[in-house]
């Protein structure tokens, strides 16, 4: 309990930061009404070297001078004669210096309580808003049920929050989510493709993506820390990803199943507008891309990720180099992914040059005749073109599964595996 | 305001005691909750004609009203000539004393006026919307029916302060000019009402709902700490026990609209590293332009309160909802994380609201309807408008004439049906708390409150379910 002194001095005094009786409260995991004595006991402990504001709630009667009434002139006259002192129940935020004065214009004191102390300096009035929308933005994770008894938050027997599938995840950041509803659909294809697609299982290393796949359905709770902990310690890795493995695998194709089912209802209509599957095609024109690129590009995003707020950046970077990186990220993974991701470049380009086609198209054609007015023709043209423009998918599957396998949660990664599930549904037609 | 008279100051100024009471927190009083879908739009369609309102309004109102004057009129008299029912508008004869029932429409020259607003020029800076519309001297009222329109003169119609769009049934008899001297004038007046289901808790607690309307969230971050305290207040941990158990009676909060601030175009923010990124703009979404810090706030505001109370968030006029009445429900995707209390705490409804709490019914707009209706008439007086909005019948009776409205085709939403007399009508946005009981002549008792702006009052109103006395509550910052 008295180590809330030495909280408030390190905050107030150390850091020169605002502390609100809430702000304490979550800090310290105390009730509020602990924390505004609290606030107090810091505050009378140091005298001239904190500032305070107080809240005072009770009943006080109502003044005139509202801007509200003064322009409306004959309405002041009603309200004075008609209800004279009328009493409003107020809840009010004064600094210390006002506090008496204010204190004196409440007919009933309910209550009066330090509502903050902040260092001893000018005062800024945003400071208070501020570290309230802070606040809110920091323990909004906590569940409230269970900290809201030890805040002293009014309970609710009603209040059910939603917590199915993937649309809990999606909820706090953009990105995750996307990845991760992404990935199962990814995840579970090379387990049925191995056998029909040859690319596939030239590529497909059984134990590997079985190990790999439960691990994109475990991190949902902590999507970013999980992956990345594994993967800088393969050894201990796959000591644990079997153990994983059976529970987290049911539970994955089980929301699997939901989610594809879903899926098939939403994509003849798109009736909803459902952001996430509009999100993914933003990229589409990073589509034909070779495989070896989104490889190193992948590889080069995991790195990134890491620092997250980097990560924006990262990604433009990336696509600038799309290139010219290709070699850099093979010495930047680990020797495992290494030999995972060599087989695609080795086996991809043939199919790609072996597939040059030429093909009649009907063009547009727009000249000036003779008279100088605009003609417009349609004119059949041959153009040649390259098959692996038109059917990226057997390609294009493989970058996410690569995807999935390196870093499930990467931010990134998610937006792309999500593309690559559009280019699967064309392989459809 | 009585209930916590009896108990002390309760201050925090002392060292931490550590005698938190036990009962703290205290378990939020529940009630029922019913919404009605009156208001929903499932299909939009904007092929139809807005002529249709007024024609199903008229259908719909036509026989109450008419029941009304035939019962008031049967037996009037004037020198010997008996007062008779005439159908149609046109039908009625010079110095023929009679009784019409009809639409009226206001012929103001103040009013927006779409063809001259074509007509003029484009290069001068408009002028800016009237405050009112009314032009004694000018303004010409008229009474339509299916049949035609008829010009209404008459003392008689000074007292009544028409608008636009209301069903009416007049006594008169026409001029030589052709206009119609109203004597007398008839509305439809309330509806029936059902009544109000006894309910006592078994431990004697209050049942309280909270109305607040335009939170006005804005970017801008000082503005915002009256609405964390009222956040403060709802849950419990504002003020002392007495403030905590009354909290505790709140069931409900409802937002009647304008909880986001006017939308701005966003000017400071552009040099943020995202706004300037080449490919910002996708599908008509600009990035630059767009700030989604109001919509982050409230989205945060609500998840923090939907945990211990319910919240009914209604759009207004200042929302990212549809312009035209009735708005629909603001999109989920607005709310990323207060949508997961959708289906249980948190409830996005139309403006106007219909809905049951504990079976006491509750009408509520977000104030376009008696925004609009106030530029008619002349005077400040916003509660007698209210209460002749809910006499006429008609919660929006300038739409679609001056207020947008969606074309209706299968009936006017607007329209109070039988039986659908509420026993709260609320107006939110209003300038200042304004409160009455408007009574029938069935024995309706509605309880009208206007609901003032919580960015420029700091107020919102508490209603007590049981007694439907409302309670102004006051939150303040003190600089």
């Amino acid at each position: 309990m008295d180590d809330y002194a030495d909280y408030l001095l390190g905050e107030v005094l150390g850091e020169q930061k605002l502390i609100t009786y809430r702000g304490l409260s979550r800090a310290l995991k105390v009730h509020v009404h602990t924390a505004k004595e609290m606030l107090y006991a810091f505050y009378a402990a140091h005298p001239g070297k904190v500032l305070a504001t107080y809240m005072l709630t009770g009943l006080r009667a109502e003044k005139t001078d509202q801007a509200s009434d003064r322009d409306e002139d004959d309405d002041i006259v009603m309200s004075s004669t008609s209800e004279p002192a009328q009493l409003v129940k107020t809840v009010v935020v004064v600094p210390e210096e006002k506090l008496s004065a204010t204190k004196a214009t409440f007919a009933r004191l309910d209550s009066i309580a330090v509502y903050s102390v902040q260092p001893a300096k000018p005062n800024d009035p945003e400071l208070l808003s501020v570290a309230s929308q802070e606040l809110l933005s920091e323990y909004w994770s906590e569940d409230p049920k269970v900290m809201g008894a030890t805040y002293g938050v009014i309970s609710n027997a009603e209040s059910k929050k939603r917590t199915t599938g993937a649309r809990l995840v999606r909820a706090p950041a953009a990105a995750p989510p996307r990845s991760i509803t992404a990935t199962p659909a990814e995840s579970k294809k090379p387990e049925k493709k191995p056998a029909t697609n040859t690319l596939a299982s030239a590529f497909a290393k059984p134990p590997a993506k079985k190990k790999e796949s439960p691990t994109t359905a475990s991190p949902e709770p902590t999507p970013k820390s999980k992956p990345e902990e594994k993967k800088k310690t393969p050894p201990a890795e796959k000591a644990k990803k079997p153990t994983q493995s059976s529970t987290a695998k049911k539970a994955q194709k089980d929301f699997f199943s939901n989610w594809s089912a879903k899926a098939k209802d939403k994509k003849p209509a798109q009736p909803e507008p459902e952001p996430v599957s509009k999100m993914d095609t933003d990229s589409e024109d990073e589509a034909p891309a070779p495989v070896a690129a989104h490889i190193s590009k992948n590889l080069e995003m995991a790195e990134k990720a890491r620092a997250v707020k980097a990560a924006k950046k990262a990604e433009l970077e990336a696509m600038m180099d799309l290139s010219d990186s290709e070699p850099e990220p093979e010495k930047e993974s680990t020797p495992e992914e290494v030999k995972e991701e060599s087989p695609p470049p080795s086996t991809q380009p043939p199919p790609r040059a072996k597939r040059r086609a030429k093909r009649k198209v009907t063009k547009k054609v727009t000249t000036q005749d003779e008279e100088g007015y605009l003609v417009t023709k349609m004119e059949s043209v041959w153009e040649s073109y390259s098959e692996g423009e038109e059917e990226p998918p057997p390609l294009a599957k493989k970058p996410t599964l690569v995807a999935v396998k390196k870093e499930p949660a990467a931010k990134k990664k998610g937006r792309q595996a999500g593309q690559k599930g559009i280019m699967s549904f064309f392989q459809k037609k | 305001m009585s209930s916590t008279s009896a108990l002390e100051v309760h201050d925090f100024l002392h060292e931490p005691s550590g005698n938190i009471p036990r009962e703290t927190p205290a378990e939020r009083v529940l009630t029922t909750h019913n919404a009605s879908d009156r208001f929903r739009i499932n299909e939009k369609s904007y092929q139809q004609q807005f002529s249709d309102m007024y024609f199903l309004r008229l259908m719909t109102l036509r026989p109450v009203v008419e029941a009304i004057a035939q019962e008031a009129w049967e037996d009037f008299e004037v020198s010997g000539e008996k007062a008779h029912k005439v159908d149609r508008a046109l039908d009625v004869l010079p110095g023929d004393l009679c009784w019409i029932t009809g639409t009226i429409y206001m012929d103001m020259p103040l009013k927006p006026n779409i063809l001259a607003d074509i007509t003029k020029d484009q290069f001068i800076i408009p002028p800016p919307p009237r405050e009112k519309y009314v032009d004694m001297g000018l303004d010409q009222t008229m009474l339509e029916d299916e049949s035609g329109r008829i010009r209404l003169t008459g003392t008689a119609l000074q007292q009544h302060e028409l608008v636009t769009g209301i069903v009416v049934s007049v006594l008169g008899s026409e001029t030589r000019n052709g206009e119609f001297n109203v004597v007398d004038l008839r509305i439809a007046d309330l509806p029936a009402q059902k009544p109000i289901p006894k309910i006592k808790l078994a431990d004697g607690r209050k049942r309280k709902v909270a109305l607040a309307s335009g939170l006005g969230i804005g970017a801008s971050q000082h503005e915002g700490l009256e609405t964390h305290l009222l956040a403060e207040y709802l849950l419990g941990e504002a003020g002392g026990m007495g403030d905590h158990e009354e909290a505790a009676t709140i069931s409900r909060l409802v937002l009647c609209g304008n909880s986001l601030a006017e939308a701005h175009a966003l000017i400071d923010d552009i040099e943020d590293s995202e706004a300037q990124k080449p490919k910002s703009k996708k599908y008509g979404y600009d990035a630059a332009t767009y700030d989604r810090a109001p919509t982050k706030a409230l989205d945060s505001i609500l998840s923090s309160l939907l945990p211990s109370i319910s919240v009914t968030l209604m759009p207004g006029e200042d929302d990212p909802a549809n312009v035209s009445v009735p708005q629909q429900p603001l999109h989920a995707a607005l709310f990323p994380t207060a949508k997961l209390w959708d289906g249980s705490t948190f409830e996005r409804v139309t403006n106007p609201w219909v809905g049951e709490i504990d079976g006491v019914s509750f009408l509520a707009t977000s104030g376009q309807n008696l925004d609009d209706m106030y530029k008619y008439v002349e005077g400040n007086d916003r509660l007698a408008m209210s209460e002749r909005l809910l006499r006429w019948r008609n919660i929006a009776p300038t739409a679609p004439d001056t207020l947008w409205s969606y074309p209706f085709q299968e009936g006017d939403p607007f329209v109070l049906d039988e039986d659908m007399c509420p026993h709260v009508f609320v107006i939110g946005n209003q300038p200042k708390f304004e409160t009455t009981v408007i009574e029938g002549n069935d024995g309706q008792k509605v309880r009208v409150i206007l609901v003032p702006r919580f960015d420029a009052t700091g107020e919102i109103v508490v209603l007590d379910l049981d007694t439907l006395e409302p309670e102004r509550m006051c939150f303040k910052v003190e600089q």
